[in-house]
């Protein structure tokens, strides 16, 4: 699902985003991305949404070869590739429902796919009952179950979240957690960006850390 | 059925945020009307002050031409079938000379030098040339006065110049002004874009993190300019054409009304306004939108 060999990312400035990245992710694969701020988590994810071309080096993400396709080809990418970033908050003046359809209509979905596609999502999330809620009627956890629903209302083949429980209480954190983990048992392959350590530990999944736009660990389930 | 989903995505998120800033909406869209408003007024106005022109003109399209004394009748109306085919020749009358002279006692009444001519006509025969427009003047006396059969061309130099001279200034004004107007419409819209840009910027980002296409998310921005530049021009066409209207009824009968009546507008040349200014509104947006939100 996604291959990235010797990828490395230099902005214009001279800073090096990624140091030679490989890394190979399976399809339905969860993993974690830890690192500290600044170590490339958010380049690494901007590099698989091709927000972010690999200055050397070769990618492929869910079939597409980063390095040679066209830019008018990526907001197919990222129709397969979906993202939840922490920065991205939901849009206030509308309701759960039309957040969610906003993002399907933006694709190009006719009108009709909403009655379907969106309670199938906001389902997925628990948050059908918050249907005609607006964002500032719900709280933080539900805020991100909301722009998860919003991301996986498009069907995507891979989820990147950065940092989705970066605001959240513990309990909160879990809540999306079990949700992320519950859109992976579907099919979904499931990248997380996180430095939270008690979330990692809690889950017996792949991590991988990274360090100055370099990977220093790539821990498999179940290894300690 | 992809395309139409789409536009109708394009104008529902135009309509919402026009609604969602309902205040600077409102303030553009009087602006866009005020100065589409004005510049149709001006069209009209110059338009009806060309009608006008034309009409005073018209009197300045004749020339008089004298044939030479040894020219006949015949050979007369030979050269007037040969002016008429003439491209900036509307009408050619041939003037006997006795008609000539009979309108010439007519104009100076039964005076003693007129009472010495009976029995003898000094006067040639004529041609009475009608120009298809004032600018044509001066070109047909040129012509006609190289023709072998013509003696004398009379006609107004000077008045037709001042007549052509005062045509040009009106249509000079009315470039720069409309083209001023213009622009001022379009850097509004096109103003009003940019902030809109920024107010989206959200909505933005999410578009383009799911996976909208550049023209997906330019798309609404340019519905937006259009329906800016489509309602102003609207809510200017129906003030004018209401203003007009509601004008000419209450005006006395003379210059005044016929020149109102002149300046209302068609129904088509009122959808030509409209088209306009939607045209206007979104090629304004286009080019803010083509600036602001790139691929990514």
């Amino acid at each position: 699902m996604i291959i990235l060999n010797d990828v490395r990312v230099t902005y214009g400035d001279g800073t090096v985003g990624l140091d030679g990245i490989n890394l190979t992710v399976e399809k339905s694969e969860f993993a974690f991305i830890v690192g500290p701020t600044g170590s490339g988590k958010s380049t690494l994810f901007r590099v698989l949404i091709r927000e972010v071309v690999p200055t050397e080096g070769r990618a492929l993400v869910a079939g597409y070869d980063l390095t040679r396709m066209k830019p008018s080809q990526a907001p197919y990418l990222r129709r397969l590739v979906a993202s939840v970033f922490q920065d991205i908050l939901l849009l206030p003046e509308r309701t759960v429902w039309e957040n969610v359809a906003f993002a399907l209509r933006a694709t190009g979905a006719p009108s009709s796919e909403d009655k379907r596609a969106v309670p199938r999502a906001l389902d997925m999330v628990d948050m059908l009952d918050k249907a005609k809620a607006f964002p500032s009627q719900l709280s933080g956890g539900e805020k991100q179950k909301v722009a998860l629903a919003r991301a996986l209302v498009v069907k995507p083949l891979i989820l990147l979240a950065d940092e989705p429980t970066g605001n959240l209480d513990p309990q909160s954190s879990r809540e999306v957690l079990e949700l992320l983990l519950r859109v992976n048992r579907q099919g979904t392959t499931v990248l997380v960006a996180t430095h939270d350590p008690l979330l990692i530990q809690a889950y017996r999944k792949r991590v991988i850390e990274l360090k100055s736009g370099r990977i220093v660990r790539d821990r498999m389930p179940g290894v300690m | 059925m992809g395309w139409i989903s789409l536009l109708a995505f394009f104008l529902e998120e135009a309509l919402v945020n026009l609604k969602r800033h309902l205040v600077a909406t409102v303030a553009t869209v009087s602006t866009v009307a005020l100065t589409v408003g004005l510049w149709t007024a001006f069209r009209s106005v110059s338009r009806g002050t060309d009608a006008l022109l034309l009409w005073e003109g018209k009197k300045l399209t004749t020339v008089r031409v004298g044939l030479k004394p040894s020219v006949t009748e015949e050979q007369g109306k030979g050269l007037a079938e040969r002016v008429q085919k003439l491209p900036f020749v509307e009408h050619v009358r041939f003037l006997h000379k006795d008609e000539a002279l009979s309108l010439l006692q007519k104009a100076y009444g039964n005076s003693a030098a007129f009472r010495d001519l009976i029995g003898h006509n000094p006067l040639p025969h004529a041609l009475v040339v009608t120009c298809r427009s004032p600018a044509d003047v001066p070109r047909c006396s040129k012509f006609l006065s190289n023709l072998p059969e013509v003696d004398w061309i009379s006609h107004h130099p000077q008045a037709v110049a001042r007549f052509l001279s005062i045509v040009h200034w009106v249509s000079l004004v009315g470039l720069i002004l409309s083209l001023v107007l213009g622009v001022i419409a379009f850097a509004l819209i096109h103003n009003d874009i940019q902030i809109t840009v920024y107010g989206r910027r959200n909505e933005i980002r999410i578009m383009q993190l799911v996976g909208a296409t550049v023209w997906t998310v330019r798309g609404p921005l340019i519905m937006e300019g259009l329906l800016y530049g489509l309602s102003g021009s609207a809510v200017a066409v129906l003030l004018l054409c209401g203003g007009i209207g509601l004008a000419i009824p209450r005006v006395p009968l003379g210059l005044l009304q016929g020149l109102l009546s002149s300046c209302q507008l068609t129904g088509g040349e009122a959808l030509k306004v409209i088209g306009m200014g939607a045209l206007l509104g979104g090629v304004s947006a286009l080019m803010a939108s083509l600036r602001l939100v790139r691929a990514v």
